[in-house]
């Protein structure tokens, strides 16, 4: 109990407390500046009604839907790459690793200069290869720019998802594998029968973070599209900036916080059920 | 069950600040403090903090560092506030009590803290100013909140219209008779472009709302025409049926239609706005005269670039009065040396500073003979701003500034789409609304 | 046949392709397989490289940008560009951005959170691995949340708060907000460690007569020290690369971390970016991170008293 003390202290007092003021912000009409005014659930019934609110929530899901499986199944691949430590794998690892190293606020600045038309190396790239004119404008179009994002996003996070599954691969036994070999088991019944299930609360771990991260997506569309063209690509991270600091109506951004907290929160507890590892919770003789 | 404890406890908490947050509801009175003592802002002493945004990092950094040296009982502490966030850095530091003792605050931002009593109301101070007269009118008009002045102008980023004198020579155009009119901004446009090798007319800032409205707004203006009518409070939206902004975006729907204009202007948000022209490839550029000074050599100021003032429709001139305010807020630990570093920045001498760190001064007394000698670019910005204004409303930065916000949306569909009787109704609606939801 | 609750970390190497191969190359098995092996391992080779090849170009292509002036920068690519190289961007960076300060300034933040992170997160995972308490799974639950919520949500009430606390406007303060948005990562991955761990390895060192505290560290040691290291890498390039935190509770420009800094090159009123400036900022930044990564590359290597406990 005293080991866990402090970490549950330190998230009490920086995370709870606050977490808790701002549910209390969200039932009042707290401007950014100025009085406020206690309003109750007036915020929460505005949101469900909120056409921008709403659009926003379904671009973050569909947003999610789009990137998870392939942040998902290319992590996976690079760790069976990497797993064994042979010649090279060192190498890969660090070229997958490093563009999570880099992080995605820059990554988007630098996508930013290169999807440029006209200027930048994407349609340079692209219109010498013939699949693409040299002044497509990726930003100002919602399907351009969400497949430019969804790739970057997914060149970004994989790297993470290889490293988490990774290094639960190397703590399975390579007796399971050789005892296997010797019943002449296929490389993909190897992967089924013995990596997939040994690997549950790994790749609960990858999902979890990946999709909270999906669900808290801002800084890429922020810096890429600003949302544009209009707010067909604004997430909801982005719906509660705006209507925090440019509108200036804290309270009601705040509502649309916890609600998004409370999502989250659902989503990620049937995930981790669904991948619960009840069988290796307890080690026992 | 997992799920409900955290709520129960999360609950259990809100009712516990329920009571704490009660006692401290109400920050920041109707009513500001007014300075009475007659010694305010003279001889001041101890430090002075001043925040200032990181866009006049040349200008205040070099201000600060004078007056430090000449001031030795009474220091000022700079600190550059993030672009995106200096009004949200303002608004969280008086809140928690803790504001600076002088802020120069984006001009377009002030309405929104002056109508909550955020700042010390200067008036008394500003009327014993002899040059009350002269300062910026659209500056002061945006520091005025029901009568009363809550800061004085800092420093003037005005919108002008860049042309290149060396195209306009090649193309055969008079390079001392810059365009006057949206017709002869067109027809310069046209024969520029007719020069080829990559060289365009005209450029502009196509996904760069807060571009937009800084150099296309005073074209309106210079017509006689605002996109809001009445006072904040009670102000209407006044786009359905405004010729002057049908003027306007015509003029772009046509440059943008002729091709006048880079095609990769569509996507420029405004991080790499006038580069093209600083390379020599454009003929006219509406931009700010800060932005190009800071994008060029000084011995190319005048020779291959010169401004002229942003014409109307049918002549007639104006510009956005942007730049900062100087303010001082209602909780600052040191108004009174704060006020007594806002004189001195006013001062001629500090004014004529302003033009070689890209900024242009906030008096219009200072444009002497000597001055329009000496920067003549900024002598026609200078001039302007006898003209000039800045919307003066609690919706800016969401009409112009917001992503997705109705003046970008009706700009897009004018001049993107070509439908300028649909921009016009999502402009008058999309303000109206704006508008209605800001009314208390 | 061993209990596959029970994991056992090996020194063999593994071979995903198919044959598993063995640092022996008498055995038998080995022999066998070779000619099989050298074919995957072509193919691993080349899938490999290609794959690297395509997620390294981006970055090296934005480290070449970074040796361009901004002016060619916001032009078409070209190859004569290469023979406009210049270093301008990194002096400019340094000398007039200071941006060797802001670089310190991110380090010792980021040196700092990684610390605490590793220190905190172990202890909890440790506690929450091998005790059930009463009302574990809730306070698990609650460190989790930490995860779930926009920064932006609770900034306005967590400055009132820090700023209470005296905790604005200083990098001391910045590392504990940061290490406690790290917990919760690090502590999920602790406590995935150490329930992998085989418990009963250390009871098998106490019955050798080790003491409790001794096997405690050189037994689990390296089995937990992969875990202390994705721990720390994450919470070292989460601290490196966050920058709303900064904004947020950093006023004083001489405290600055780097992705602010960054952020602060933008110019003029509607935010100008000088591109080049921004490329060479991010090659600077990246260095410490791939340094520090490579660093701990060989605790992910796991190397284990094999064969300790069969069967």
């Amino acid at each position: 109990m005293l080991l866990v003390a402090p970490a549950f202290a330190m998230v009490a007092v920086f995370v709870l407390f606050p977490l808790g003021f701002a549910v209390y912000i969200s039932l009042t009409n707290w401007p950014l500046i100025g009085p406020y005014h206690f309003v109750g659930g007036q915020n929460y019934s505005l949101l469900v009604h909120d056409p921008e609110f709403i659009h926003s929530v379904l671009f973050t899901l569909l947003y999610t839907a789009i990137v998870t499986g392939p942040i998902f199944v290319i992590g996976y691949a690079m760790a069976m790459l990497v797993r064994s430590n042979r010649f090279g794998s060192t190498f890969f690892r660090t070229a997958f690793f490093l563009p999570f190293i880099i992080g995605l606020a820059t990554e988007s600045f630098m996508a930013l200069l290169e999807l440029q038309p006209d200027s930048g190396a994407a349609d340079y790239v692209l219109a010498k290869v013939g699949l693409a004119h040299a002044n497509t404008a990726w930003t100002v179009d919602y399907g351009l720019a969400l497949t430019a994002i969804c790739v970057i996003v997914v060149w970004f996070a994989s790297g993470l998802t290889m490293m988490l599954l990774m290094a639960g691969m190397q703590g399975i036994p390579i007796e399971l594998y050789e005892a296997a070999d010797a019943d002449g088991a296929t490389w993909w019944q190897k992967e089924s029968r013995i990596t997939l299930p040994l690997l549950r609360r790994n790749i609960a771990l990858a999902l979890v973070i990946s999709v909270i991260g999906s669900f808290l997506a801002f800084n890429q569309f922020y810096i890429l599209t600003e949302g544009g063209p209009g707010t067909s690509t604004q997430p909801v991270v982005m719906w509660i900036y705006e209507e925090a600091f440019v509108q200036y109506h804290l309270g009601y951004a705040t509502s649309g916080a916890i609600a998004l907290v409370v999502v989250i929160a659902i989503i990620s507890a049937a995930q981790l059920y669904l991948l619960r590892d009840d069988r290796a919770d307890r080690v026992s003789r | 069950m997992k799920l409900l404890s955290r709520k129960t406890l999360t609950g259990a908490a809100a009712v516990a600040l329920l009571g704490a947050a009660a006692a401290c509801s109400s920050s920041g009175s109707a009513a500001a403090p007014t300075p009475t003592n007659s010694s305010f802002g003279v001889n001041a002493t101890g430090t002075v903090q001043f925040w200032a945004r990181t866009v006049s990092k040349t200008l205040a950094q070099k201000l600060v560092s004078e007056f430090n040296a000449t001031h030795k009982n009474l220091q000022v502490k700079l600190t550059l506030t993030s672009i995106n966030d200096d009004t949200t850095t303002l608004a969280t530091s008086i809140r928690a009590g803790d504001p600076p003792d002088v802020v120069g605050l984006n001009d377009i931002d002030m309405p929104a803290f002056t109508s909550v009593g955020s700042f010390l109301n200067l008036t008394s101070e500003i009327n014993k100013l002899p040059y009350k007269a002269d300062l910026s009118p659209g500056h002061v008009g945006l520091a005025t909140y029901q009568g009363k002045l809550y800061g004085v102008p800092y420093w003037a980023d005005l919108s002008v219209l860049w042309y290149n004198k060396t195209l306009f020579k090649e193309a055969g155009l008079n390079p001392d008779d810059p365009p006057t009119t949206y017709a002869q901004i067109l027809s310069d446009a046209q024969a520029i472009n007719k020069l080829g090798h990559g060289i365009s007319g005209f450029t502009f800032a196509g996904d760069c709302q807060g571009c937009l409205g800084f150099t296309v707004q005073p074209g309106i203006w210079a017509d006689g025409s605002h996109l809001t009518n009445g006072d904040i409070g009670s102000q209407t939206a006044n786009i359905a049926g405004n010729t002057a902004l049908e003027s306007a975006l015509t003029l772009y729907r046509n440059v943008w239609t002729q091709h006048l204009a880079p095609d990769n202007d569509r996507t420029d948000n405004g991080t790499t706005w006038g580069q093209d022209f600083a390379a020599g490839k454009i003929g006219i550029m509406p931009g700010g005269y800060g932005q190009l000074v800071n994008l060029v050599k000084p011995s190319q100021l005048g020779t291959e670039f010169m401004d002229t003032p942003l014409p109307g429709a049918n002549g007639g001139y104006s510009t956005f009065d942007g730049g900062d305010d100087f303010a001082i807020p209602a909780a600052a630990k040191n108004p009174s040396g704060a006020w007594e570093f806002i004189q001195w920045v006013l001062q001629t001498q500090q004014q004529d500073q302003y033009p070689g760190l890209g900024a242009t001064p906030v008096r219009t007394d200072v444009l002497t003979p000597a001055f329009s000698a000496a920067h003549p670019e900024d002598a026609v910005a200078l001039k302007a701003l006898a003209k000039g204004y800045a919307p003066v409303t609690m919706v800016y930065d969401q009409m112009f500034n917001q992503a997705g916000g109705p003046w970008f949306q009706m700009f897009t569909t004018a001049v993107y789409n070509g439908n300028m009787t649909q921009a016009l109704q999502q402009g008058q609606s999309g303000l109206a609304k704006l508008l209605q939801q800001a009314s208390p | 046949m061993t209990s596959v609750t029970a994991s056992r970390p090996s020194r063999a190497t593994r071979d995903s392709r198919g044959t598993r191969g063995s640092r022996d190359a008498r055995d038998p098995r080995a022999v066998r397989g070779r000619s099989r092996s050298r074919l995957s391992f072509a193919l691993y080779l080349a899938g490999g490289t290609l794959a690297s090849l395509l997620f390294l170009l981006p970055l090296a292509w934005a480290v070449a940008r970074s040796f361009m002036p901004d002016s060619l920068v916001t032009q078409a690519p070209a190859a004569r560009d290469f023979g406009h190289l210049t270093t301008a961007n990194y002096t400019g960076l340094i000398q007039a951005n200071d941006i060797l300060r802001y670089a310190l300034n991110s380090f010792l933040v980021a040196c700092g959170t990684a610390l605490l992170t590793a220190v905190i997160a172990t202890m909890a995972g440790y506690g929450f691995a091998r005790f059930r308490f009463p009302g574990s799974g809730v306070v698990f639950a609650l460190i989790l949340v930490t995860m779930m919520i926009p920064f932006q949500a609770l900034l306005t009430p967590l400055f009132l708060e820090m700023h209470s606390l005296g905790l604005t406007n200083n990098l001391a303060g910045l590392a504990l907000f940061y290490t406690t948005f790290n917990l919760p990562f690090g502590v999920f991955v602790m406590r995935n460690t150490f329930m992998q761990i085989p418990w009963e390895l250390s009871e098998a060192a106490a019955v050798d007569g080790a003491s409790p505290s001794r096997t405690l560290i050189s037994v689990l040691r390296p089995l937990v020290v992969p875990g202390i290291a994705t721990t720390v890498l994450y919470a070292f390039l989460f601290s490196w690369t966050e920058f709303v935190g900064a904004l947020t509770f950093l006023t004083s420009n001489n405290l600055y971390t780097l992705p602010l800094a960054l952020l602060n090159l933008e110019y003029g009123s509607v935010g100008q970016v000088n591109f080049g400036y921004l490329e060479a900022g991010a090659v600077i930044a990246m260095i410490p991170c791939v340094v520090l990564y490579l660093g701990l590359q060989r605790f992910y290597i796991r190397g284990l008293v094999a064969g300790v406990v069969k069967g």
